[in-house]
């Protein structure tokens, strides 16, 4: 093969703008609107209070800007997985994968292309604003803005890392899974995943009139600790490790994904584009998951009112593992094709 | 040139192609023909670098298509159905393949352009299959092909348009000398437009000849005898099928037999004959003499 | 002008010949007239090249058009088709056609012979043709 080069094709790129263009778009205006517009109309709102004779104040109610509000470091999450999702998924679900893929191009040029436009928003999206946002700081020398211009910065490098994170995950179930929606739903479970488990596993050890404050303890901080979204939801995890360790670890293991990824998209076999799992071998391990997972998700619910022996406990797992089991066989095969 | 290498695809439990080889050399009209489900499209996917196979290679120009997917700039690609980016219009898809194929030529693109009508800026989206057919041609026919692979061009369109696609193809080959590989059902078609037919069914290739080779290679001798056609003779083993209707016989022999035509002819016959076939007929008894029963090519 | 009929068990190349010599012979083609390319041919009919490539490689080998290096392809100059000429050259096909089947039906020459002998008492035409 020749030599990957990292200079990137016009013309690939500018395919790939032209088809996710609203995804970016999208990305980029709700960013904005949460960090540099609100930061700005704060700002006008205090002059035009200033003007008035009193003092506004300045995003202390709420904590507005983006970085003092958990809820959206989940929506930044979601609209990255989701752009990740449709950027590979579209291209299977309209089987337009048929056409670029017959094309003068590598596989590995092609998603290169994707990861380079898809990180390139992420980068954009947060550096543009948080430069606004320092002009808007030095701008107004005059005036208590609680944080400073570090924070900014700090800010955007923890979403831009955490995100490019979510972006390579997310492509990487991409090429695990062959539908869009698929690809979305897989990747928010197993981003949350490890919080998720341990919560379920707390949850469950509680059902069971397990109390041991340690344990909980120390389970549910490893399950925060892995779960990378976690890192711009509630950023304190992230704090009590030294930063620069963290983001390298990260930047690597991102690099470590992508190079998965290529891996992974240089064997699809394509055949099962729009199929549930690219690759059936790994049909035993998906169906356990889900049976697994769900089973300690469904029965804690269920027995909530009633109490639980622990006899009759195995069997209500075992029953609701094997209905999921079921249910996703059934899935997989309706999506399969003949 | 193509050349294709004990090509196997496994589709779970199925063995869709199995051990398929072929050559076809600079310049030459390769017909791909065979039943649905025989193999050409998984074929032509694989040769384009779309599908991974599971054994087997396929080399363009001497590079291997998966090794090597640069060497598609000289190929031109007409797949069975055109999946265009459904937000995209005629214009976007020129600029993705102008900036894609270093051998674009925008003159042969003008002047392709303006045989065609399709709308400039519309999006795919209504774009029915003769549109997205044309479309396919100007622009893998503006890229300069040195091969050009088509999966079933013709078929679900009118007769105009049939006509049009053909007529392009074969000025094609006659001013550029385009190798060119063309899957399809219609013997009409590839009666005129082949040099060299491979016939596919259940992902093997049973036969691949050069057309005027093969229609020498089977005869029809039609010989009617007062008192019945001696069953000696129709076990010959250069006899393929023998047919009746009332006295008059049709048999079909493998080869010119001059010793066929001795041996009825020591019987008296009332009437004997040879007689041309055509292409589907040779198809027909050529399967039957390799095996397999065969009833369903489209011709129009 | 010129049509195949690919019903007709002739190979194409072959009707391509005949097509053209038809032409010459009904006057729609002259001497030293330009006759369309391999490649406005193979458009027009829809035909492979190397099939009209061949077709005009034996009109050339039986004298009947020119190959005139970068100017095209003409009638030849030379070529004058008289009407009996173009039917003796059309009798000389069929002849050959007949002489190919006779050949396969078993008859040897002799028998051949005689069979034409035969033929042409009863038409009488061997006493006035002497």
């Amino acid at each position: 093969m020749n030599s990957p080069t990292l200079l990137p094709n016009k013309t690939l790129l500018w395919k790939e703008c032209r088809n996710g263009w609203v995804f970016f778009s999208l990305l980029f205006v709700y960013i904005t609107f949460v960090s540099s517009y609100t930061m700005l109309t704060e700002l006008s709102r205090y002059k035009s209070a200033l003007a008035d004779g009193w003092i506004y104040p300045i995003m202390v109610t709420g904590d507005l800007l983006a970085f003092h509000r958990p809820e959206l470091g989940l929506f930044f999450t979601l609209l990255v997985v989701v752009m990740a999702a449709v950027m590979i998924g579209q291209e299977r679900d309209q089987g337009t994968f048929g056409l670029l893929l017959a094309m003068p191009y590598s596989r590995r040029e092609v998603l290169y292309h994707k990861f380079l436009l898809g990180l390139g928003i992420i980068v954009v999206a947060f550096g543009v604003n948080a430069l606004v946002m320092s002009g808007l700081y030095w701008g107004h020398p005059g005036v208590p803005i609680p944080f400073e211009v570090a924070d900014i910065w700090a800010w955007a490098l923890r979403n831009m890392v955490v995100l490019a994170f979510v972006f390579a995950f997310t492509v990487l179930i991409s090429t695990l899974s062959g539908t869009s929606v698929g690809n979305g739903i897989l990747s928010m479970i197993f981003l949350f995943f490890p919080i998720g488990v341990t919560g379920l596993i707390v949850a469950n050890l509680e059902l069971w009139q397990v109390h041991h404050y340690e344990i909980t303890e120390n389970l549910l901080h490893i399950g925060t600790l892995l779960t990378v979204p976690s890192y711009i939801i509630d950023r304190n995890i992230i704090h009590s490790y030294p930063l620069a360790y963290m983001y390298t670890v990260l930047i690597l293991i991102t690099l470590g994904t992508y190079q998965l990824a290529q891996y992974l998209f240089a064997r699809n076999p394509m055949e099962h584009n729009g199929e549930v799992l690219m690759f059936s071998g790994f049909e035993w391990f998906f169906k356990l998951g889900v049976a697994v997972c769900f089973a300690l998700l469904v029965v804690p619910i269920g027995t909530y009112r009633s109490g639980l022996e622990p006899a009759v406990g195995v069997i209500y797992y075992l029953v609701a593992g094997g209905i999921f089991w079921v249910l996703v066989t059934l899935l997989i095969k309706w999506r399969r094709k003949a | 040139m193509i050349e294709i290498t004990d090509l196997t695809k496994t589709f779970g439990a199925s063995q869709v192609l199995d051990g398929v080889s072929l050559e076809v050399q600079r310049g030459r009209v390769y017909g791909l023909v065979g039943p649905n489900g025989a193999g050409k499209t998984t074929l032509i996917k694989i040769m384009m670098g779309f599908l991974l196979p599971t054994g087997g290679r396929v080399f363009i120009d001497g590079q291997d298509v998966h090794q090597h997917p640069r060497i598609k700039s000289q190929v031109g690609y007409v797949a069975d159905y055109q999946n265009y980016y459904p937000g995209f219009s005629v214009n976007d898809m020129v600029r993705f393949y102008r900036g894609t194929f270093e051998n674009w030529n925008e003159e042969r693109f003008a002047e392709l352009r303006r045989v065609f009508d399709l709308p400039d800026k519309r999006t795919f989206k209504n774009f029915s299959k003769g549109m997205r057919t044309q479309l396919a041609l100007l622009l893998n026919l503006s890229l300069m092909p040195n091969v050009l692979i088509l999966d079933e061009p013709t078929s679900g369109l009118d007769p105009v348009l049939r006509r049009q696609v053909l007529g392009m193809l074969v000025d094609e080959v006659a001013r550029n000398g385009t190798t060119v590989f063309v899957a399809t059902h219609n013997l009409n078609e590839l009666e005129r437009t082949c040099d060299q037919i491979g016939m596919i069914h259940q992902g093997r290739i049973l036969f691949d000849e050069n057309l005027e080779d093969m229609k020498q290679k089977v005869r029809k001798i039609q010989v009617a005898f007062a008192d019945g056609l001696p069953p000696e003779l129709a076990k010959r083993p250069d006899v393929l099928k023998v047919e009746q209707q009332g006295r008059v016989y049709g048999i079909v022999m493998r080869e010119n037999s001059a010793e066929m035509l001795a041996e009825l002819k020591k019987h008296d016959p009332l009437l004997l004959e040879t007689i041309d076939m055509s292409l589907e007929d040779i198809f027909i008894y050529r399967m039957g003499g390799l095996g397999y029963e065969f009833t369903d090519i489209i011709t129009q | 002008m010129f049509r195949i009929d690919q019903r007709n068990s002739t190979p194409i190349y072959q009707q391509l010949v005949q097509e053209v010599k038809e032409a010459i012979l009904k006057g729609l083609l002259r001497p030293s007239e330009r006759l369309p390319s391999v490649r406005e041919l193979a458009v027009q009919l829809t035909i492979n090249p190397n099939t009209i490539q061949k077709s005009y490689q034996e009109l050339e080998r039986q004298g009947i058009i020119e190959n005139l290096q970068g100017k095209g392809t003409f009638v030849a100059e030379h070529y004058r088709p008289t009407k009996d000429r173009e039917r003796l050259s059309i009798l000389q096909d069929d002849l050959r056609r007949i002489l190919v089947d006779a050949h396969y039906l078993g008859l040897n020459e002799d028998e051949l012979l005689r069979m034409v002998e035969q033929l042409l008492t009863e038409l009488k035409m061997g006493e006035d043709n002497r």
